[in-house]
């Protein structure tokens, strides 16, 4: 009951944040709902993990937290009543959707999410505590910060250098906060929350492709996700990777919807910030992320809306960046030990590696082990690129825009990657090599994303069309 | 030429030389200061002469020339609004003379916080002297401007012309400009529109935004412009398939029935002899000539059959490109959802599979049940040694090492908030071993036992400490 209440109040707490940050000025559709729906839930997640964490840090004792966030959910509801727009603006989501094929493609999008959803809790239930890095990790930290009590700090900075406590908290701080709420530990709490953000994660790209695409280009997305098995049981095996990848895809959506409300665009890039400020604060990839996506957004808003609005654009997502960066930036100077990847930098060291030939084909080989293994040994992979030639690339903006953002946003990010691993002291572990699958998985449903933002729809490509007289 | 522009005019030409000095002209001669409006010529590929004479013209605004090879109107427009620094835009046709307060009506129709988009009326001048086909076209043009000008009337989409129209910059860049694929003439304005309205701007009708459209056209190349209208049609439709039931398009089969016969024949004359539309215009050119009395009954009904020659002719091109294409789409489309159907039916054979084999429990929370009865003993956030077994084989898939690894992790799993270091270095120590009661005397060596918890478990004192 209580595990259920916390996990109410979490939802609770992402609708009230996005609708206190103004979601609410742009009078939405059913899908426009849904994508509020997912995003509520990663969100609340995001935000009640960070305020859990905050919490512990005030030396506040854990115990009376749900009585604060109870105060905290009146005080949001207050702030979104207040807050509510009478004048909202019309839908602008775009939809070009034929019916032609819609029940086909609605049925098996239903029995794929089912499927997901009982694979999901077999895979949950063989392996409660989730799998090696889960517990190794998140839910060591987790148990850190909630067996730990008042002297939460001395465990979780005592932990191994095995254990990564430098790694940030979000994962950790949601658990805590279940168990907090429940008072006791139970291995429902990393399981809920595994499984919330990953279907959450698919109704986040099946609802923003539907809305800024067409209702079937959704469905294609979904399905595309949910038929990559390594998602599915990375996420029931309690990864970081999961929810990284929802902060990941929930900023690029909130930036395109932002792109098509000019009168809402600052409130909802400003909900971007917060999305890439909580994938900073999910793990250390999310702050290569925020620089990928400043430089990608640069590049490609600077020309095409002017430099002047670009910086303006820009702003509001530092602002709605900041809170997240804070903490982190807080965890890491006053908490967290140095990264084993990321120190012993010295520019000789470093220049060495970079002439290491074998390295290269180290990483290059990850890579491509990597790809066979989320696209379902290539055939995902060939399936995808073929669909992607045959429909073409849509001449639409500001998807195509959108789609080119998170393009680069993608190439970035690998690219960044290889460069940790390339110039990472000491030889690279067979560990490091054999988890670049999982890098590749916090970005799948980004590239997704860039994939059906940038594709034809069936509609555009003349799969399903309309008879035009005289045919 | 300091001070702020507010407005940027953007003029697409191509092999209007004349036509384009005039229009400069005329906004030489607008009550809107010069300061607060440039010009933008963007040169469609004209090689008439347009560019030394735009590059020689002393203009009292800021005016601006670009050249390009022909790409069409579209890309000449957003080549133009690329370049332009006021808020408003406003396009101009090249064949435009617009009257001394034109600029002004146009800024005046966009009050502070509005989002709209405004035409002004384009009405043809003409009278007795003028040729047939111009009187033809003011009568067309009239009517509409009638229809626009009636008091409630609400502008959609089919309403808007780029030939004299105003709007937000920032509003054009939202929907990304014109679509460029628009290459021959008409409907690149209604598909703007279209998607303009999608995005909210409302559309209005600016009575004193008047630019006189200066009609040079013949028979010819209205006839050719409709042919091109057709294409365009056809564009547009399957560019916005969910409106297209909507549009001209479809409504081939409506109109008299003598009409349409007519039509159906000469469309079919047109497959069978290439230059029947070279003869009909020719023909119509006869009639013009002879002043019949029913002409502008004739051009109607002409330009009806060239429009549908444009249509009919892109639906068989685009038919036989998109068939081959959307058999392929189709095909990979097909793939994919069966793949994604495939996957899922995979994930739940091995749900089904793992459900069936569950153990009462899973293994890491049997193997922490070792230490239930330990971890009451141990202080709270204090570090404790481990010991294990010296000699452990492989096991769980893992190696010797790895093996011993991962149940090291465990012990310190299970025993948090007590930090577990890697070796006996600390007073208290917990033995971690493969077999129970018997520890690895070697590894326990200067280690006194406190309690054997069974099952392998037990707590040392480090006799060194």
């Amino acid at each position: 009951m209580r595990l259920a209440l916390s996990l109410a109040a979490v939802w609770l707490i992402g609708l009230l944040t996005l609708l206190c940050l103004g979601w609410g000025r742009t009078a939405t559709t059913g899908r426009g709902r849904s994508v509020l729906t997912c995003l509520a839930i990663g969100i609340g997640l995001g935000v009640s993990s960070s305020l859990f964490v905050v919490w512990l840090l005030f030396g506040a004792p854990a115990a009376a937290f749900p009585y604060a966030e109870s105060v905290l959910l009146v005080l949001l509801a207050v702030g979104a009543f207040v807050g509510r727009s009478r004048n909202r603006r019309p839908s602008q989501y775009l939809d070009r959707s034929s019916q032609v094929g819609r029940p086909v493609l609605s049925l098996v999008l239903s029995l794929s999410v089912a499927c997901a959803v009982i694979a999901f809790v077999a895979e949950w239930m063989t392996n409660r505590q989730g799998a090696w890095d889960a517990w190794m990790t998140w839910n060591m930290h987790a148990r850190a910060l909630f067996r730990g009590g008042e002297q939460w700090r001395e465990v979780l900075t005592g932990l191994p250098a095995w254990s990564h406590p430098d790694y940030p908290l979000l994962v950790p701080g949601s658990v805590a906060r279940v168990w907090t709420y429940a008072g006791q530990e139970t291995t429902f709490a990393p399981g809920a929350v595994a499984m919330l953000f990953t279907f959450a994660t698919i109704g986040l790209l099946y609802s923003a492709v539907a809305s800024l695409r067409s209702r079937t280009q959704g469905v294609l997305a979904a399905l595309v996700l949910l038929g990559t098995k390594f998602y599915i049981l990375q996420g029931a095996s309690q990864y970081a990777d999961i929810p990284l990848s929802f902060f990941f895809l929930a900023t690029l959506a909130l930036l395109s919807l932002g792109e098509l409300s000019e009168s809402n665009r600052s409130r909802l890039v400003m909900m971007a910030g917060v999305a890439a400020g909580l994938s900073a604060w999910t793990k250390n990839e999310g702050t290569l992320f925020v620089l990928a996506l400043v430089i990608a957004y640069g590049l490609v808003m600077g020309p095409a809306l002017g430099w002047r609005t670009a910086l303006a654009t820009l702003r509001s997502f530092a602002i709605g960046l900041g809170p997240a960066v804070l903490l982190l930036a807080f965890f890491k100077i006053n908490l967290a030990p140095a990264n084993d990847l990321l120190s012993d930098h010295g520019l000789r060291q470093s220049a060495e590696r970079l002439f290491d030939a074998g390295r290269y084909v180290q990483i290059l080989t990850g890579f491509t082990q990597a790809v066979l293994e989320v696209g379902a040994k290539g055939l995902l992979v060939v399936l995808l690129a073929a669909y992607l030639l045959a429909v073409g690339s849509t001449q639409v903006e500001p998807a195509s825009r959108d789609a080119r953002v998170a393009v680069i946003v993608i190439g970035l990010m690998l690219a960044g990657y290889a460069a940790v691993l390339l110039t990472a002291p000491a030889p690279l572990l067979d560990t490091n090599i054999r988890s670049i699958n999982r890098l590749l998985l916090q970005l799948w449903p980004s590239m997704l994303f860039a994939c059906f933002m940038g594709a034809r729809t069936i509609e555009e490509a003349g799969i399903v069309t309309p008879r035009l007289s005289p045919a | 030429m300091s001070g702020t522009v507010r407005i940027s005019v953007v003029i697409p030409t191509y092999q209007r030389r004349t036509s384009i000095q005039r229009a400069l002209d005329a906004l030489g001669r607008q009550t809107l200061p010069a300061t607060e409006f440039e010009v933008i010529v963007p040169i469609d590929g004209s090689d008439d002469g347009t560019k030394e004479m735009l590059d020689g013209f002393q203009a009292p605004f800021r005016l601006t020339a670009i050249w390009q090879p022909n790409q069409g109107r579209a890309a000449a427009r957003n080549a133009g609004t690329r370049l332009a620094n006021g808020e408003l835009i406003v396009f101009l046709d090249d064949d435009m003379e617009p009257v001394p307060g034109f600029l002004q009506a146009h800024l005046d129709a966009h009050p502070a916080g509005s989002r709209r988009a405004v035409v002004g009326p384009v009405p043809i001048p003409a009278d007795s002297s003028s040729a047939p086909i111009v009187s033809y076209r003011r009568d067309a043009t009239n009517a509409l401007l009638a229809r626009l000008g009636q008091p409630g009337y609400r502008l959609g989409f089919r309403d808007v012309y780029t030939g004299n129209l105003s709007l937000q910059r920032e509003a054009l860049r939202q929907v990304g400009g014109l679509d460029e694929t628009f290459k021959l003439y008409g409907h690149e304005d209604y598909e703007l529109a279209f998607r303009l309205a999608k995005a909210g701007v409302e559309f209005g009708y600016s009575p004193d935004a008047i630019a006189y459209q200066q009609y040079d056209k013949t028979f010819a190349g209205l006839a050719r412009d409709c042919v091109d209208r057709g294409h365009t049609a056809v564009l547009f439709a399957r560019k916005h398939p969910e409106i297209a039931s909507g549009l001209r398009l479809n409504s081939y089969d409506e109109g008299p029935y003598r009409w349409r016969l007519a039509r159906s024949l000469f469309l079919w004359l047109s497959g069978l002899f290439p230059r029947f539309p070279e003869r009909l215009v020719a023909a119509m050119a006869w009639l013009e000539r002879r002043q019949h009395r029913r002409l502008h009954h004739y051009y109607t009904l002409a330009l009806d059959y060239f429009f549908w020659l444009g249509a009919t002719s892109a639906l068989r091109e685009s038919g036989a490109q998109a068939t081959r294409r959307t058999a392929l789409a189709a095909l990979a489309l097909a793939c994919l959802v069966l793949f994604a159907l495939g996957s899922s039916v995979r994930l739940l054979g091995r749900a089904v599979h793992a459900l069936r084999q569950l153990p009462s429990r899973d293994a890491i929370t049997s193997y922490e049940a070792r230490f239930r009865d330990l971890r009451p003993d141990l202080p709270r956030v204090a570090r404790v040694g481990y010991v294990t077994d010296r000699d452990i084989g492989p096991g769980e898939g893992l190696d010797a090492p790895r093996l011993a690894f991962k149940r090291y992790l465990l012990t310190q799993y299970a025993l948090l908030p007590t930090i577990v270091l890697s070796d006996t270095q600390a007073g208290l120590v917990v033995g971690n071993f493969a077999a129970p009661g018997s520890p690895d005397s070697n590894a326990t060596a200067g280690l006194s036992l406190i309690r054997d918890y069974g099952n392998g478990v037990m707590l040392f004192r480090s006799q060194a400490q």
